[in-house]
């Protein structure tokens, strides 16, 4: 289960288990966490359970609230994460809530619905990606590409002849693949015939896709994380 | 339309509980993401696209029905493969939790029948822009909806895997079904959350564009990222597309062509034509 852990100068920490919907923390003698020192207001702020995510608000203290050393009005917050109230050190500990690994299975929520929401597109649910090989490119050689360059910075790009016969370039974590897509015209990488099982680039490799020749280049470094 | 399925366990999990059927004469395609340990998640996904799809090609005069009658067949068949999960469900004890997300696409031409329940979704690539049709029944689409958070926070959240409606959980389900018009061109995803939790909107209309000349391609390529991403769950894709309206080079200059030179009847000719509908 969740926990804070709650310290302060001076004195030993103390755990607190989030076994309730909604914790408030201040100076006030009710409060869920009694935190009882000068620079916290008496209604300080409150945990809120909602579903898997623990959610901090500041209820306009008058010193405010800080989580990892920046002032919060409302935080989801992540493991590890350090709440500053008054002289108050608070960790938040929750290995479930990390934002790089989650639970992802798949689970029937059990406990009150939120309700009918109001309208809006489906809410971007994905991870960042994060690329750690250099970053490539194409040199056009030979044919009607000659002279051009392309940086191949986008996740997948596609190469077309004026027939429609076209290869594509997926960038993947530590390099890039290659791939043919459709069309007549035969693409080959240093000679040899390649189809829809992609095949690993290398520095240097010669990309023939119907008398279009590109050579395959990558840039010396580690790629940015995007 | 035409059809292709993409289906993979990921790189963390050790059974695939996603399960699917396309039934390409029929125009049924369907994908569920089951849940439930014990192996009961990929029951109550099997039972699930079964007993639809069986349903639905039982219904009398299933392939001339129009829309409406068809809206309500797939409710019942929904309704009724709930049924049929919670029956299994009850016939033994690892089964007992088990349940399944589901999203259905009917192809009937230039319409097509869609239906959801759960995290699984819906998109449609028109143009070479991606939209999504559906809208998670989970608790951060309903958080996000209801206004409690923004979709900024909603990238913080824990709660994406949360649903909020399901087949086999409840006694009643409330599927979400919906009518959309279909044109020649456009390609349809169905896909479990192992897509869309993985691979960001941005990436899946970029691969969908890039590789539209070859969907089965495009459905290999969107698991291989969602892999490269991390995998942390299955993953299933379904592509349908319509095929575009064939248009051989010459015909397309022609047609070019004809729009150029002065009409054969004047204005006024053409704009009494109009109003007095000759």
């Amino acid at each position: 289960m969740a926990k804070l852990l709650i310290t302060r100068a001076g004195e030993s920490p103390m755990h607190r288990f989030i076994d309730n919907d909604r914790i408030s923390l201040g100076r006030q003698a009710s409060s869920g966490v009694v935190l009882d020192a000068n620079g916290v207001s008496k209604e300080h702020a409150v945990l809120l359970t909602v579903g898997n995510d623990h959610i901090l608000e500041d209820l306009g203290s008058t010193n405010g609230t800080l989580v990892n050393g920046q002032p919060v009005k409302r935080r989801i917050l992540q493991n590890r994460d350090q709440i500053e109230i008054g002289p108050y050190r608070i960790q938040y500990v929750n290995q479930r809530a990390l934002s790089t690994m989650d639970f992802d299975q798949t689970m029937m929520f059990e406990g009150e619905s939120v309700g009918g929401g109001g309208g809006g597109e489906t809410v971007e649910t994905a991870r960042q990606r994060r690329l750690a090989g250099p970053l490539g490119g194409l040199r056009g050689v030979q044919g009607s590409r000659a002279g051009e360059n392309v940086i191949l910075d986008r996740l997948i790009q596609t190469f077309s002849r004026p027939d429609g016969s076209s290869a594509a370039i997926l960038r993947r974590p530590k390099g890039y693949v290659i791939m043919k897509v459709a069309g007549r015209e035969s693409l080959r990488v240093n000679k040899r015939p390649v189809g829809e099982d992609w095949l690993e680039l290398s520095a240097d490799d010669q990309i023939d896709l119907g008398g279009d020749v590109y050579a395959f280049y990558l840039r010396q470094g580690v790629g940015e994380e995007s | 339309m035409e059809v292709t399925v993409q289906s993979h366990t990921g790189m963390l999990r050790d059974h695939n509980e996603d399960n699917h059927l396309v039934d390409a004469r029929n125009g049924i395609f369907l994908v569920a993401d089951g849940m439930g340990g014990h192996q009961a998640g990929e029951v109550a996904s099997k039972l699930c696209v079964e007993t639809v799809h069986a349903r639905l090609v039982d219904m009398p005069r299933f392939a001339d029905a129009n829309l409406e009658i068809v809206v309500q067949g797939v409710k019942d068949a929904i309704h009724e493969a709930n049924r049929e999960i919670r029956r299994s469900a009850r016939s033994s004890p690892e089964r007992a939790n088990m349940g399944t997300t589901l999203v259905l696409l009917l192809d009937r031409g230039d319409a097509a029948v869609i239906a959801h329940l759960g995290d699984s979704r819906i998109y449609r690539l028109r143009e070479g822009h991606l939209q999504a049709l559906t809208r998670d029944h989970s608790l951060l689409q309903e958080q996000v909806g209801a206004g409690f958070i923004t979709h900024e926070e909603a990238r913080q959240s824990h709660n994406r895997n949360l649903v909020t409606r399901a087949l086999g959980v409840e006694e009643n389900v409330d599927p979400e079904v919906n009518i959309v018009d279909v044109r020649p061109g456009d390609c349809f995803l169905l896909c479990s959350d192992g897509l869309n939790t993985m691979v960001a909107d941005a990436d899946i209309e970029l691969v969908l564009a890039e590789l539209e000349a070859n969907p089965p391609l495009a459905a290999k390529v969107l698991v291989g990222v969602a892999n490269d991403n991390g995998g942390h769950d299955n993953v299933t894709v379904a592509l349908a597309w319509s095929p575009a309206r064939a248009a051989p080079p010459d015909e397309v200059a022609a047609g070019s062509r004809s729009v150029a030179p002065v009409p054969e009847k004047g204005l006024f000719a053409r704009l009494f034509g109009w109003l007095f509908g000759k």
